[in-house]
């Protein structure tokens, strides 16, 4: 097979460091004396002076390196690789570009600060990054250029082999460009093992606790094969194979995302060094509600919004005010993100702001969490139908803490304008209870039944 | 093969030419076993246990020499010689020495003298060398006669990559140890101050096996000394027959992952002071066990993996039952075979046991020694287990019934969370009779390996003020944790990646899931292809002793989640609770593990469900993959350093050869 060449070499590569790091064992103290790199600070003690620091690649063809004298060698080590080659690359059924920008952004509430983020093709810079949204059983492809410093992308839920699941110290980190290659799994009615339809996200992977909070991440939709036995209607789809079928001119998508300035004055490898830049110290001002309708693009196109957004310095932010469902109609699909570091929790039972609250024009039932569908799985070994043929599972508050997400769908009940709200906790509990009491934060967004 | 079988010729003739000279010795000074067989088959049978030992060791000489002679090229051809024979008869003598215990465990044996084990070792091992020298001298002549003059090479290149199936010690030792201690949850009596379970621990690992047995053969050709090698502290010992676990309430300075000192207590195994440099915060795993006609009053035994008569995993690495027939990449494994290696912390109890405990507090102000309850969806807490204060100075006596099987934790409820966060806490395993399940109910959840993950999040200036001697009030100095761990592991000591090799040892047992695709169902964890086999994960018991809102997340499978405190998850009709959280058993990519939640959640350890599949057709090397808290400030240590935190890694093996 000819796609066998560059794994093999590979894989041939990781044998010998492997090799080498058994040696190791054999002989602990000749280890690193003769693969010849002394272990100072910020250089990883091991053979191809992987630890190039923080300042970015040092070329393709490095190996990572196994073992390490420190956790500052660790964390200042990963491997760089510059534009590696996507192993056993394929025909893709769906191709994306992701290129690294940052810009200055303004939210609705005028509030300014520096962005990392990704733009597409068209170079649009919107804030989150466009939606990735693919069907599954498709081959999809995403070419991430990474610009000055080291990036990933992590597709978050997505479960394909390590190196095309964006982690440095698993794989490696690009300089350069590479191509990510994965393929969600189809769905087949009733088995609760496969399927990978529904809500996920993908973020860079590169000191993940400043880039993320930087901005760099984007929703990521997985929709579902059609199966004969579960036929969609004119206007609708499934949520997963054998879910429920929604709205697609409706379908919204709701980010929990929250701002500390401070980190937002940091740099690329801040605290890879070892030097304390406080990023266990989490304080965010300020608390917004991403996302907006999602108008059913299915191409990968950004997402769109209805809300308000602000604007300034040629990026747009994509904030979501309101969510629109039809009386009469199929019912309204809402993918709830928790895109922050903060638990937070969606409240539909609370009226607000002078409106009644949202369970009084809709029910608000969950149907999945994670990309995976809530089934019965109490027989072993017959079908696992999803939870809702019983009757929905509904409920009237959600709790989802940092990078969770939940698939609601609402059921339009009476026309009207509705509110729900979101809380956000602190990340530390209260003094010894389980769960915080007091929220640091509550942003609301309107349910609008037609 | 030709080298292979050149490593036999010479390992047999050692293995029973030194062994039948071990066995006269000590039949002449007058060494008796329980039902001892004819010398003859005394011989015979020893030695050919002892076999499979004598193949490594020679083959480890034989790396060893080929390094040496590579090193240098104009050595004389007997020098050369000279150099393999001796090499490869140290080896063989050391192994037979070093059996000595395996070998008074497995047989009853006992010795006509009463030295200490370790001179007898020492002594067994010189006397070997007797023989084995010039017989693996004249072997090395015979055998090299006409070659060029290196030693064999026996490197298993193609199996190098397959650690864990490839060396006999790792497999097949435990195996033969496993196979002849039939008696279930009653461990040998101790001989010789080291249990047969000592033995194991302490063959365990391949990478322990093999360092050890290194610094063995090194050290002999120096020194003769070479078994100081094997005096490692027991890992499973009868600690006593009275059943009374000693804690003691101590306080000391721990080193962090970025090397700072943090001030710090903990519920440690002997009493140590302020200054210790090695405070005792932490104790080894200890186990309950329940009553037996022969142990009425239970049994407490030290060990760092449970259950005791199965096997512990080599590297932690469950290997399995084999390819799963009908697929190119899935495996059956082997059902109720493994044992699970358990962190320091914790107390596992099997269900009937009675939990005796003697805790003292050497501090100065009050502590509690207290075990959480149940807590039902969105309800508070039901009330603890067990609480008791412990006065300034004053031993408690606690003594209660093991709770019905899950996780606990045990922790100081003075001054909460201060207390817990500064490492007053534990985590209290209690197991079923079948201890490859999560509880006794219908259908509780069947595993591989279990896997306790407990975590934490260090808090330097609380440690600070309560070393000043404050109390710490937690709303006016509220948490700013800078330092995250798991298992008491953070960042690259947590994941194994590491120069420290014993540290990078104890993430593989402990912290690192580790296995061979299979086609996990979640619907049924206990599906058995046939006597003997399974299919199903590894099970995870997440512990949150902490304060900070931790984000389990997985990389590679999504994980499926069967209880939260003591509160089993329903199959069918979940409900939503008055916190808005989802109560069914559920797949999830994030386990949300709130301040003292225990949770416990399958890894199926399927292949990457999203790979594109000729990938995994093709998979030569161990997929790794990260697991981490997505509340990343979890991920820094000292207020940088990511990934410097609460992080893991998982393995999924490539698959056997069909």
């Amino acid at each position: 097979m000819s796609t066998a060449g560059p794994l093999a070499r590979f894989q041939k590569r990781r044998r010998r460091r492997k090799r080498r790091s058994r040696k190791g064992d054999l002989l602990a103290p000749q280890a690193t004396a003769s693969d010849g790199s002394a272990p100072i600070a910020g250089v990883a003690a091991s053979s191809g002076g992987g630890g190039s620091g923080s300042s970015g690649g040092s070329g393709s063809g490095e190996e990572p390196v196994h073992e390490f004298e420190s956790q500052v060698a660790f964390s200042s080590g990963q491997p760089h690789e510059g534009s590696p080659e996507t192993l056993f690359r394929q025909n893709p059924d769906r191709s994306f570009f992701r290129q690294f920008f940052n810009e200055r952004m303004r939210f609705s509430d005028g509030f300014e600060t520096e962005i990392w983020a990704f733009h597409d093709e068209s170079g649009a810079k919107i804030f989150p990054a466009p939606t990735i949204r693919v069907t599954e059983g498709e081959i999809a492809h995403v070419l991430l250029k990474a610009g000055k410093g080291p990036h990933t992308i992590h597709f978050h839920g997505i479960e394909p082999d390590p190196r095309n699941d964006g982690v440095g110290h698993t794989a490696f980190e690009v300089t350069g460009g590479f191509t990510y290659q994965w393929q969600p799994q189809k769905g087949e009615p009733g088995n609760p093992n496969q399927g990978a339809a529904g809500s996920y996200f993908y973020h860079c992977h590169v000191n993940t606790v400043l880039h993320v909070q930087m901005g760099m991440f984007g929703p990521l939709i997985v929709d579902p094969i059609v199966h004969p036995a579960f036929p969609v209607p004119q206007g609708g789809r499934r949520a997963f194979v054998d879910g429920p079928v929604y709205d697609v001119a409706t379908e919204a998508l709701i980010v929990s995302w929250e701002v500390d300035p401070r980190w937002h004055e940091l740099n690329h490898a801040a605290g890879l060094d070892g030097q304390d830049v406080g990023l266990n110290r989490f304080e965010p001002s300020r608390f917004y509600l991403l996302g907006g309708t999602l108008n059913g693009g299915s191409g990968g196109g950004a997402t769109n919004t209805d809300g308000s957004s602000g604007s300034g310095g040629g990026g747009r932010v994509l904030e979501i005010k309101e969510v629109r469902a039809r009386l009469g109609g199929l019912p309204t699909l809402v993918r709830f993100l928790n895109g922050s570091y903060f638990p937070t929790r969606a409240f539909f039972n609370r009226p607000s702001s002078g409106l009644p609250p949202a369970t009084d024009g809709v029910d608000v039932e969950v149907i999945s969490h994670d990309g995976r569908p809530f089934r019965h799985t109490d027989d072993p070994n017959g079908p696992s139908e999803p939870c809702g043929v019983d009757g929905p599972l509904l409920l009237n508050r959600l709790a989802f803490g940092a990078a969770e997400r939940y698939d609601l769908i609402l059921h339009p009940k009476k026309r009207g304008t509705f509110v729900a709200q979101v809380e956000w906790y602190d990340w530390i509990g209260d003094a010894d209870a389980q769960v915080n009491s007091v929220a640091k934060a509550t942003r609301e967004f309107r349910i609008i039944v037609e | 093969m030709t080298r292979l079988s050149t490593l036999f010729v010479f390992a047999v003739p050692l293995a029973f030419g030194v062994g039948l000279w071990l066995v006269v010795l000590h039949h002449a000074e007058g060494g008796r076993e329980r039902a001892e067989p004819s010398l003859l088959l005394h011989w015979l049978r020893d030695a050919t246990l002892a076999l499979p030992a004598v193949v490594i060791a020679v083959w480890l000489a034989t790396l060893l020499a080929d390094r040496l002679l590579a090193a240098e090229p104009a050595l004389p051809r007997r020098w050369r010689v000279g150099l393999i024979g001796a090499l490869t008869g140290a080896a063989a003598s050391i192994t037979l020495a070093a059996g000595s215990p395996l070998h008074g465990w497995l047989f009853g044996a006992q010795e006509a003298h009463t030295l200490p084990l370790y001179i007898h070792m020492a002594r067994d091992a010189l006397m070997a060398l007797v023989v084995a020298l010039p017989l693996a001298t004249s072997l090395a002549a015979f055998l090299l006669a006409g070659r060029p003059l290196r030693a064999p090479t026996f490197a298993a290149r193609a199996d190098r990559r397959r650690p864990a199936v490839e060396v006999g010690p790792t497999g097949a030792v435990p195996a033969l140890l496993s196979s002849v201690a039939t008696l279930p949850s009653v461990p040998p009596e101790p001989r010789d101050g080291v249990s047969g379970f000592d033995v194991m621990g302490t063959l365990t690992t391949r990478r322990t096996f093999l360092r050890y047995g290194a610094g063995g053969l090194a050290a002999a050709g120096l020194t003769g000394a070479g078994i100081a090698g094997w005096s490692r502290p027991s890992r499973a010992a009868v600690v006593s027959e009275t059943g009374v676990l000693e804690l003691f309430v101590n306080e000391g300075h721990v080193a962090m992952v970025d090397g700072a000192l943090v001030y710090m207590r903990g519920f440690g195994e002997r009493p140590t002071n302020l200054t210790d440099p090695n405070p005792s915060l932490t104790i080894e795993p200890h186990v309950f066990l329940r009553p037996t006609a022969q142990l009425p009053n239970g049994q407490l035994v030290k060990s760092h993996f449970f259950p005791f008569t199965a096997v512990p995993p080599p590297e932690g690495c469950p290997t399995p039952a084999g390819p799963a027939s009908g697929t190119t990449i899935y495996h059956v494994l082997r059902r109720q075979y493994w044992a699970s290696f358990f962190p320091r912390r914790t107390i596992i109890a099997e269900q009937g046991s009675t939990i005796r405990l003697s805790v003292t507090n050497r501090l100065l102000d009050p502590h509690s020694f207290v075990i959480s309850g149940d807590r039902a969806p969105g309800g508070p807490p039901a009330a603890p287990i067990v609480s008791r204060n412990i006065a300034p100075g004053a031993t408690e006596q606690i003594s209660f019934t093991a709770p019905p099987p899950g996780t606990y934790l045990y922790h100081d409820t003075q001054n909460a969370p201060v207390n817990r966060v500064l490492g007053l806490h534990g985590v209290l395993i209690v197991v079923p009779s079948d201890p490859w399940r999560l509880s006794d109910k219908l259908g509780a959840a069947e595993f591989e390996r279990q896997w306790l993950w407990l975590c934490n999040d260090i808090e330097p200036e609380w440690g600070r003020l309560t070393r000043m001697g404050q109390t710490v009030d937690p709303v006016r100095t509220p948490a700013l944790p800078r330092y995250f761990t798991l298992n008491d592991r953070s960042g690259f000591h947590s994941i194994g990646a590491s120069t420290n090799h014993e540290i990078n040892r104890l993430a593989r047992e402990e912290t690192k899931p580790c296995g061979w695709a299979r086609e996990t169902d979640v619907r049924n964890f206990s599906k058995s292809p046939a006597a003997g086999q399974i299919v199903t994960g590894q099970l995870i018991r997440a512990v949150n002793a902490g304060i900070a809102i931790h984000q389990l997340h997985w990389h590679g499978n999504h994980v499926f989640t069967v209880r939260r405190n003591g509160f089993d998850f329903s199959r069918r009709d979940g409900f939503v609770d008055a916190e808005g959280h989802v109560n069914i058993q559920q797949s999830e990519d994030v386990l949300e593990l709130d301040p003292l939640d225990r949770k416990e959640t399958m890894l199926p350890m399927k292949p990457p469900p999203d790979a594109v599949p000729v990938v995994v057709a093709n998979q030569k090397e161990e997929f790794v993959f990260p697991m981490h808290c997505h509340a990343e400030m979890s991920q820094t240590a000292g207020g940088g350093l990511y990934p410097g935190g609460i992080v893991s890694d998982w393995i999924l093996m490539p698959p056997l050869p069909r």
